[in-house]
């Protein structure tokens, strides 16, 4: 290699991660780190989770490099599977009773968040922690299109491409995500 | 929050117009709209209001940054380890197959062999068979003791009248 491995592109450094360096990979990681992070977060609003789930999925992508054919680049592709866990996240934190779901947000409590500190409190304010516990009420597909739309701002046929669903399908949750949003903010305002 | 209503059949297009995913005619009929609808303009003015609001802003201090780099290189290290283990164990025989073969079907072999040739238990039902197939043996073996002192009784009468008949001459 004749230039410096963190000049390369992330195609070389793809190629050289299969071929056995770990190095190589470990620059990738260094270059999407914060991208995969704020994604995490925008999903868990919980640091450590976020730093889990966005680690995890360097991880699985590591594991699956050499199955890795390039057609698509490697942060398409690293989206795909770090959506893909986030989603799984959703999913497993759905399961959390309607019931006690509804209190909490009475309460105006984060959902991820066992409690912020009182100097995160103070920066992230009230009207965020609302935010936090209506983004919380919603289903987890709604929930995942909406931060794809809003926080990352794919298009419709990128979200549709990650989360393998007709366009048509994503405009609707979307809409509903949005709506739902709208109208839980304003019982809690 | 004041709640404006919008028109149903333009809520969705509305939200898409938004984010700038309505395009070409839906778009011009979603303006053309909103130029003649207080409702859908007010929802539209709320929907600007309120969705950058729902960002998440997180700004993790660089000790952050530096912890996440050292567990990643720790994981990566560790994940790639695993295969390695597994691929140096296969090495190790590698060199070896045909001799590796041999030596396991002649272990085979030797296996089957030996546990064929195992004592049976003495209950075993076939040992009873065998027990009166000798028995059965052994009356054959008067038989023949019989058949042979007749063949003997035969011999020396033929003798015997011979030698009478020589006599008679």
């Amino acid at each position: 290699m004749s230039s410096r491995p963190d000049e390369l592109g992330d195609d070389a450094l793809v190629v050289a991660a299969q071929q056995g360096e770990r190095q190589a990979f470990e620059i990738l990681v260094e270059r999407y780190k914060e991208k995969a992070y704020r994604i995490a977060y925008d999903f868990t609003r919980d640091r450590e989770e976020a730093k889990d789930l966005s680690q995890e999925a360097f991880l699985q992508a590591f594991s699956h490099l050499k199955g890795f054919d390039r057609r698509s680049s490697f942060y398409t592709w690293f989206y795909r599977i770090l959506v893909n866990l986030c989603l799984d996240y959703r999913r497993r934190k759905a399961k959390v009773s309607w019931e006690s779901l509804e209190e909490r947000v009475e309460k105006g409590e984060g959902f991820a968040n066992p409690g912020p500190s009182p100097v995160e409190e103070t920066m992230r304010g009230e009207i965020s922690e609302r935010i936090g516990a209506a983004l919380a009420t919603l289903p987890p597909k709604q929930r995942a299109v909406f931060l794809l739309k809003n926080h990352q701002g794919l298009s419709i046929s990128e979200i549709a491409g990650v989360m393998k669903s007709a366009e048509g399908t994503i405009k609707v949750h979307l809409h509903r995500a949005v709506i739902a949003l709208k109208q839980r903010l304003a019982e809690l305002a | 929050m004041s709640q404006s209503n919008a028109c149903k059949d333009f809520e969705q297009d509305l939200v898409l117009y938004h984010y700038g995913d309505c395009v070409g005619a839906d778009k011009q009929r979603v303006e053309s709209h909103i130029e003649g609808c207080d409702g859908c303009r007010q929802f539209l003015q709320e929907l600007k209001a309120f969705l950058p609001a729902t960002l998440a802003v997180d700004e993790p201090p660089a000790s952050f940054w530096q912890d996440y780099s050292r567990e990643m290189r720790v994981k990566l290290a560790a994940a790639d380890e695993k295969p390695g283990w597994i691929r140096s164990l296969a090495a190790l025989f590698r060199p070896w197959p045909v001799p590796a073969l041999a030596a396991g079907a002649i272990i085979a072999i030797s296996l089957t062999m030996t546990i064929n040739k195992a004592p049976q238990a003495p209950s075993d039902p076939s040992y009873t068979d065998m027990a009166s197939n000798a028995d059965f043996f052994k009356s054959m073996d008067l038989l023949d003791s019989m058949d042979l002192l007749e063949s003997v009784e035969t011999q020396m009468q033929d003798t015997e009248k011979s030698d009478a008949t020589a006599q008679n001459l």
